[in-house]
């Protein structure tokens, strides 16, 4: 019964920042903001989901199932950091910028790109 | 657990949801970060669903479209860096 | 209601709105990435149908390599017009 409450707590948890994340991602006024905001699903989101489903897993006895979808959540929060920083950075050369830009330093310091 | 479902379903909406974004994003950089969203609410929802029939071979397909999700998004930024 | 009924309609709904905009976005760039949002889309619905060995040929090829290979058609494409 106690394992039921933690896996529900665990999927409500993952919803509410899928969520967050996705009215984020739609509601945001800026194309940085924007991808900030996405960050918030890859991470939060996937983790609390995926630790509600491998608990689920573990407490069932059913050990394949719970390894494989723990070693995904990890693969996914670590490869969504990398996609950010490139996407960031090819949109920053693509001639995007934020609105209310104040400093640029990355324009200061690497003046050439 | 029967209400793994119900968490399938939620995740799925949350993607039709985005596909507002890649309709309406003013650059092409909000349609791939959106379009990275979506693939990652995919593979949430396989591994939801695939606990909810209990087979253990449909987690491999939520690892490939991990795994080929994020070399697209990289392809994607390194053509909008122009040094493809 | 069953709830698989529902997921299903859902998924369909997403690949139809999804495949519409593949068509109809006037950016090349644009079109390529709706297309990886569809082959995803489909991905998905294939497992809905229980064909995980089609789903995995699926979301290999649909999701992700043929919008790979779009864009380096794109690429060549447009190093070939300044020249």
């Amino acid at each position: 019964m106690i394992v039921r409450i933690i896996i529900d707590l665990f999927l409500i948890l993952g919803c509410f920042f899928a969520f967050a994340g996705a009215v984020g991602l739609l509601r945001m006024p800026d194309s940085f903001t924007r991808m900030q905001s996405s960050t918030n699903i890859a991470t939060f989101g996937v983790l609390w989901t995926v630790l509600g489903v491998a608990v689920y897993a573990f407490s069932n006895q059913n050990f394949v199932f719970g390894i494989k979808t723990v070693m995904i959540g990890i693969f996914i929060v670590l490869t969504s950091a990398v996609a950010g920083h490139a996407i960031l950075k090819g949109g920053y050369k693509h001639g995007i910028r934020p609105e209310n830009l104040v400093v640029d330093e990355y324009r200061r310091d690497n003046p050439n790109e | 657990m029967i209400e793994f479902v119900y968490v399938g379903i939620f995740y799925v909406i949350l993607a039709l949801m985005l596909l507002y974004r890649v309709l309406k994003g003013p650059s092409v950089v909000d349609r791939a970060v959106a379009a990275d969203s979506i693939d990652i609410l995919t593979a949430i929802a396989l591994i939801v669903f695939s606990i909810y029939s209990n087979r253990s071979i449909y987690l491999d397909i939520a690892l490939v479209l991990a795994i080929l999700g994020f070399l697209g998004t990289v392809l994607i930024a390194r053509y909008l860096e122009g040094r493809l | 209601m069953n709830s698989i009924v529902i997921l299903n309609t859902l998924v369909i709904i997403a690949i139809i709105v999804s495949a519409i905009l593949t068509v109809k976005f006037d950016n090349l760039l644009s079109s390529i990435i709706a297309l990886a949002v569809t082959g995803s889309f489909v991905a998905l619905e294939f497992i809905l149908l229980h064909a995980p060995d089609v789903a995995i040929a699926e979301a290999a090829v649909g999701a992700v390599l043929s919008p790979v290979i779009f864009i380096i058609t794109l690429k060549k494409v447009k190093e070939g017009k300044e020249r």
